[in-house]
């Protein structure tokens, strides 16, 4: 069982989104919110974003308010050019 | 291209999209408010807000995020665009544009805090679309959002009743799966996209992504449309995309809706139907021709290559230098031939012809428009509205026209105090407005204009024009003019202009420091222009000035004063004679006057004022020329003899040697000879004060 808030890795990429899916598949509740952690994100891809969006579409399934704190500035550049900067905001 | 190189590119877009921003703001104030204008100052925003994301300019980003917010609202039509939130818009634009003025190094990064927590008050006062909120289904807008298509059922539906008309290269990219494992990552490719266009927008399609419970890693979820400016070459999209494979390919194709399915890039494509398209055909019409077809005849000649070059100012100014050398050089020529006795008149005359034609080419590349400068008066204007509580409409006119960069440079300063001044002191307050019968809002005009190898620049406005009797009033006052002095209109009109004066009863901090104007005609003065006004009680004044279109270049009188060769800017002379004896009267014993159409007008010898001894004393053996000053009206030199006219090329005394009062340069002559060029207005200013100050002794 992960603790809340959930930390994203340094390193955001296919291998850790590969092992985050299931963790917070099986850590998401029924209500409430649940926050994620981003301040210590040095790189992210296509990779990264897929889970994160499929984290914020299955929390939006059961309700519960997802949001994504402290941004790092490798986060927000990767938002702003995987033109995601908005959708991050809207998390923030 | 360096990194450097890309951010003056992003700074140069940024310079575009805010005046595009500018525009459609001031027609949204005038009440034209349909869906293109309000959505151009979004896109405007939205392409900074990009850029300064991939540069990292946080600050920029933040600011132009929130005001995105904002302008998606009006957008969506989540809330009306009213004065109010007008007002904030405009307001948070003068800072967005101090946000990159910032950038630029131009200024310190503002203090934006204060309008920051307007836009957010503004954006929390309608409905924030919540990221639940953003599954809506699609709507099929006018702007294509892959945001709102999170959720449909349908990734791949695209909106139908796109109508662009700009010429853009749109990117549609999937990656497969394959290209994830293979290192093709996209978030990498956008950025190397951002490098080609830092304006470029990307929007994103999630719609495919799917909960964390049959979430695969493995897989490629997401897909991006990607606008690029028209101007960058196909080809360099294409090859940022070379090494994936196939079934990853992008879709690249001029503007939103003509998505061909059989299109594939190579990177090497340059035919015609390679180029952006303006227009858009339905989409079944249109699969089977290509898309050159419903391109504008413009755009058909092969937009591969830049239509325009950007050349290293120092570069410009070397050839500007060396067709000088060559005008000389050429005059020069044509003295020794004719020595010589040599007949080569049609040769001459057609080396004469390309000099000149070289010339006018090498000054040319040194115009531009004057819309940089008058670009900046919205919003002094709004400034100087919000200060005074005056209302103003700003009309401008000529923006196109075109005048040498160092004139652009210069001219700034003198026209935003005459724009201010106008504001502040020619525009009523809107009671007094309709007191006085006038509409409450005031009207300024702006304008631009060549007339007769001038560039005129008008600042005209509608207000209560100059009060006459407190200038002359002020001016006694101040001792300007003395006591008794009878003055015309023109004369008292121009009173504003002297040393000292102000009429402002209140120091404010927009004009009326009572050193304005006269910096403002000494601004001008040091262009080679003069100002003038024109003002009528009650209707309004005009204020204009008149600049030479180059400062490198100038028509010149060549007069012999003495031994010595000297050169008089035509643009001050009014008239040339030998007197008759009848004209000439002795005014004291060392000075005369010329009657001229029952005028007198003082004689000043330019031998004696510059101390050439062998210079003609007698005006009657002299020649006279009239010229016209800004200080001291018509006045009289009087010279030995008219030896030539023609175009001489303005040498800087300051860089080859130190200023010197009352030679405004110097100049090469055919022969070799260097001949200063006499600043008019300097010199005969000086003469004449000499000439006060002994009639006061």
């Amino acid at each position: 069982m992960i603790m809340n808030p959930w930390t994203l890795p340094a390193r955001l990429d296919r291998a850790a989104a590969a092992a985050l899916a299931p963790q917070w598949a099986d850590a998401m509740p029924d209500s409430g919110a649940v926050t994620i952690d981003a301040s210590a994100v040095e790189r992210i891809g296509q990779a990264g974003w897929q889970v994160l969006l499929s984290a914020m579409r299955t929390a939006k399934a059961k309700g519960t308010t997802l949001r994504i704190t402290g941004s790092s500035p490798a986060m927000i550049e990767s938002a702003t050019l995987a033109g995601l900067a908005d959708l991050l905001e809207e998390c923030t | 291209m360096t990194n450097e190189d890309i951010q003056r590119i992003f700074l140069q877009e940024c310079e575009e999209g805010l005046e595009v921003a500018e525009k459609a703001l001031i027609a949204c104030r005038d009440g034209q408010q349909d869906a293109e204008t309000v959505n151009s100052i979004f896109r405007a925003v939205h392409s900074i807000k990009g850029g300064a994301g991939a540069f990292g300019f946080g600050a920029l980003q933040a600011f132009t995020h929130r005001y995105e917010t904002v302008l998606q609202q009006v957008r969506d039509a989540e809330r009306t665009l009213d004065d109010a939130l007008l007002a904030v818009l405009l307001r948070a634009f003068d800072t967005l544009t101090d946000h990159v003025a910032a950038i630029r190094g131009d200024a310190a990064v503002p203090d934006d805090s204060a309008i920051s927590s307007e836009l957010d008050r503004t954006a929390a006062h309608t409905e924030v679309r919540a990221p639940e909120d953003v599954a809506a289904p699609a709507k099929a807008s006018d702007d294509f959002d892959f945001d709102d298509l999170l959720g449909a059922l349908e990734a791949t539906e695209a909106p139908t009743t796109e109508v662009a008309t700009t010429t853009n290269w749109i990117v549609d990219f999937r990656p497969a799966a394959a290209a994830l494992l293979h290192g093709g990552e996209p978030v990498l490719l956008l950025r190397d996209l951002a490098a080609l266009d830092p304006a470029l927008t990307v929007e994103v399609d999630t719609a495919a992504v799917p909960k964390l419970d049959t979430f695969d890693a493995d897989e490629s979820y997401l897909g991006w449309r990607i606008t690029l400016s028209g101007s960058v070459a196909r080809g360099a999209i294409a090859e940022l995309f070379d090494f994936l494979p196939d079934d990853s390919q992008p879709q690249i194709h001029g503007n939103a809706t003509d998505i061909l399915e059989s299109e594939q890039v190579l990177p090497c494509e340059v035919q015609a139907e390679a180029e952006p398209v303006a227009d858009h055909a339905p989409v079944a019409a249109q699969a089977a021709q290509p898309p050159v077809d419903t391109a504008p005849p413009a755009l058909t000649g092969g937009t591969l290559a830049n239509p325009s070059v950007r050349v290293d100012l120092d570069k410009l100014d070397r050839l500007v230098d060396t067709v000088g050398e060559l005008v000389i050089t050429q005059a020069m020529l044509a003295q020794r031939l004719s020595g010589l006795g040599a007949h080569a008149d049609d040769e001459m005359a057609q080396l004469d012809y390309l000099t000149r034609e070289l010339q006018d080419c090498a000054m040319a590349l040194r115009a531009q428009p004057i819309r940089s400068v008058f670009s900046r008066v919205p919003r002094i204007v709004r400034e100087v509205e919000a200060a005074t509580g005056k209302r103003v409409r700003l009309e401008v006119e000529g923006e196109l026209t075109e005048l040498d960069k160092t004139v652009i440079e210069r001219i700034g300063e003198p026209l935003t105090h005459l724009i201010r001044n106008a504001v502040d002191h020619g525009i009523e307050l809107p009671e007094d407005r309709v007191a006085a019968g006038k509409p409450a809002e005031g009207r300024v005009q702006l304008s631009a204009e060549h007339r007769g190898g001038r560039i005129l620049i008008q600042v005209k406005d509608d207000g209560r024009g100059i009060d006459r009797a407190r200038v002359l009033a002020k001016a006694r006052d101040k001792g300007i003019v003395a006591a008794d002095a009878r003055l015309t209109d023109e004369e008292i009109d121009h009173l504003v202009f002297a040393p000292g004066f102000s009429t402002a009863t209140v120091v404010s901090n927009i004009s009326g420091r009572g050193v304005g104007m006269d910096v403002v005609r000494q601004n001008v003065a040091a262009l080679g222009g003069r100002v003038s006004i024109t003002s009528t009680p009650g209707t309004g004044s005009t204020f204009t000035l008149a600049l030479p279109l180059t400062l490198a270049i100038a028509d010149g009188m060549i007069v012999a004063v003495g031994g010595e060769l000297l050169v008089l800017p035509l643009t001050h002379v009014v008239e040339c004679l030998r007197p008759s004896t009848a004209d000439v009267q002795a005014f004291g014993p060392d000075h005369s006057m010329l009657r001229i159409r029952g005028q007198f007008l003082p004689i000043l010898p330019l031998g004696d004022a510059l101390g050439v001894s062998a210079a003609t004393r007698d005006p009657a053996t002299a020649v006279l020329i009239v010229v016209e000053t800004e200080a001291r009206g018509s006045v009289v030199l009087m010279v030995d003899a008219i030896c030539d006219q023609r175009q001489v090329v303005i040498k800087s005394l300051e860089t080859h040697y130190r200023a010197v009062e009352g030679v405004a340069g110097a100049t090469i002559l055919g022969d070799g000879r260097v001949a200063m060029i006499i600043d008019v207005e300097a010199l005969s200013e000086r003469i004449c004060h000499r000439r006060d100050k002994q009639a006061a002794a």
